[in-house]
């Protein structure tokens, strides 16, 4: 994506977007539906040095669609963004991808990237960390936490007590314990008939997951894509 | 944005990806992109209009007010239709500041990069911002300066002083190359602007060049401001007969060829840093 300040302020949004257009043989009618694309109708006469950073963005994103490019690459598109332009993003972003286009974004906002992409590509220092889908790397990340829901607390943690293993009370009918698999602690539950109403092996955030992978980074930079 | 709310059920992500719209980027769709960008600022404008205001206006003053001009082995028609393009000595700063702000105005603004982003080979938008002011400041002063000519012999003539013509001799040179001028001295001006990046560095440069100096040089000892004719100001000023004129002026058509000497010089410098320096 363009810079948003690479804008002439004392261009409007159209001329800014037209001059572009130009240089590489794009037409009028595709200026008017990227600036309908990117919600600028109403400024679309206003010049650009007026704009917010919001507004900003959005002009760079038409930008960047005005070719048509087959393959989208943004850089931290929803900076500066209210929650309505985040949102419209997300949607503008998704609706390229089902028309085919490839989407390339680079955030450092991990939940907005657990919403949005379908791949990931984590790099730190200047080196590939990790290429898989987001369901993979957070599978890959879990915490190894498992949640319990017992009335039965404190023997159930009793029983589970072993080396390596910790159990942690919160007060109420959960515990959460790692080192020991879902399973196991199902097992040993029947074997004491101790009642379980739910038993979850806890996943890592998307932002968790990144914060396992990339700890040995110090200066780090995700991407996903789509 | 409608239409992208409504998230279409479209295929799996592989789906083959529609055909781009952009095209090639040509030398000519460099021009149309500059020209939009000119035609779309105000300060275009408002140079333009002072421009007119400066040459027409000033002359037709001038040619109303002092002695009605009288043609004779004195006072040649060309030296009485100089003194009516006086204004020029100002228009040409509102001219050479729309020269540099083409330049300087992408870089203080940052559009420089989404131009060059475009536009990876650089030169093209030096030769098109160069083909853009010409094309635009070329046929503009020419209808200036003929308006002001006419209007300038008019008035002179209505208050009981000669009738000039344009086939009087070295009328027409004089007319036509006042507008020769303007548009060697916008390319000047916007080669200033590609070389220094700064609207403020220069637009003073281009007024050092074009003021201080030929009138610091008209103070000091004649000895010694041997090279004063070379002046860019001087040099062009012999084409259309600038009052400033010095006493050893070039000859017009030799003046002319050394401003645009000065022209192609900083034009090359212009392309040399605009290739060579990043933006």
């Amino acid at each position: 994506m363009l810079d948003a300040r690479s804008v002439h302020p004392g261009l409007s949004a159209r001329s800014n977007l037209l001059a572009l257009a130009r240089t590489a043989g794009i037409g009028r009618r595709r200026v008017d539906q990227v600036i309908e694309l990117a919600g600028l109708g109403e400024v679309a006469g206003t010049r650009a040095g007026g704009f917010s950073l919001g507004m900003g963005q959005r002009l760079g994103v038409a930008a960047a669609l005005l070719g048509q490019p087959q393959t989208v690459v943004l850089d931290e598109p929803v900076n500066g963004l209210d929650p309505d332009g985040v949102r419209w993003i997300r949607l503008l972003l998704k609706s390229l991808a089902a028309e085919g286009h490839t989407v390339f974004v680079s955030s450092h906002l991990m939940s907005e990237m657990a919403q949005t992409a379908t791949q990931l590509v984590v790099l730190g220092r200047g080196k590939l960390i990790s290429q898989t889908s987001v369901e993979d790397f957070t599978g890959r990340a879990t915490t190894g936490e498992v949640l319990v829901r017992t009335p039965e607390t404190v023997r159930l943690g009793q029983l589970l007590a072993a080396p390596g293993i910790t159990v942690i009370y919160d007060g109420t009918d959960r515990l959460r314990v790692s080192g020991i698999t879902a399973e196991q602690i199902g097992v040993a539950a029947w074997r004491a008939r101790l009642p379980v109403y739910e038993l979850t092996p806890a996943h890592a955030s998307l932002e968790e997951a990144f914060m396992q992978v990339t700890k040995d980074s110090v200066e780090y930079h995700a991407g996903a894509t789509r | 944005m409608s239409a992208v709310m409504e998230t279409r059920p479209g295929p799996a992500y592989g789906a083959s990806a529609p055909a781009t719209a952009a095209g090639p980027v040509t030398q000519a769709r460099v021009v149309r992109a500059e020209w939009t960008k000119l035609r779309a600022l105000r300060s275009t404008w408002w140079c333009g209009l002072s421009a007119v205001v400066l040459i027409v206006g000033l002359g037709a003053a001038i040619a109303g007010s002092g002695t009605a001009y009288h043609v004779s082995a004195a006072n040649s028609a060309a030296k009485g239709v100089s003194a009516s393009l006086l204004g020029l000595l100002f228009g040409q700063l509102v001219i050479g500041v729309v020269g540099v702000l083409a330049f300087s105005g992408e870089y203080g603004t940052g559009m420089i990069r989404a131009t060059l982003a475009v536009v990876p080979a650089r030169l093209p938008v030096l030769w098109a911002k160069v083909i853009v002011l010409a094309g635009l400041v070329l046929p503009a002063t020419m209808l200036c300066a003929f308006v002001d000519f006419f209007a300038a012999t008019a008035i002179v003539s209505s208050r009981g002083g000669s009738a000039i013509s344009l086939t009087d001799p070295g009328v027409l040179r004089t007319v036509a190359g006042s507008s020769l001028y303007l548009t060697v001295v916008v390319i000047m001006g916007l080669a200033l602007g590609a070389l220094l990046r700064k609207t403020a560095a220069g637009l003073s440069v281009f007024a050092a060049v074009f003021f201080v100096v030929p009138i610091v040089v008209g103070a000091l000892p004649q000895k010694i401001t041997g090279f004063a004719p070379y002046l860019p100001s001087n040099a062009g000023g012999a084409l259309w007969g600038s009052p400033l004129d010095t006493a050893h002026a070039l000859s017009p058509w030799t003046g002319f060829a050394c401003l645009c000497g000065y022209a192609a010089v900083l034009t090359a410098a212009a392309a040399w840093r605009l290739r060579r320096r990043d933006a």
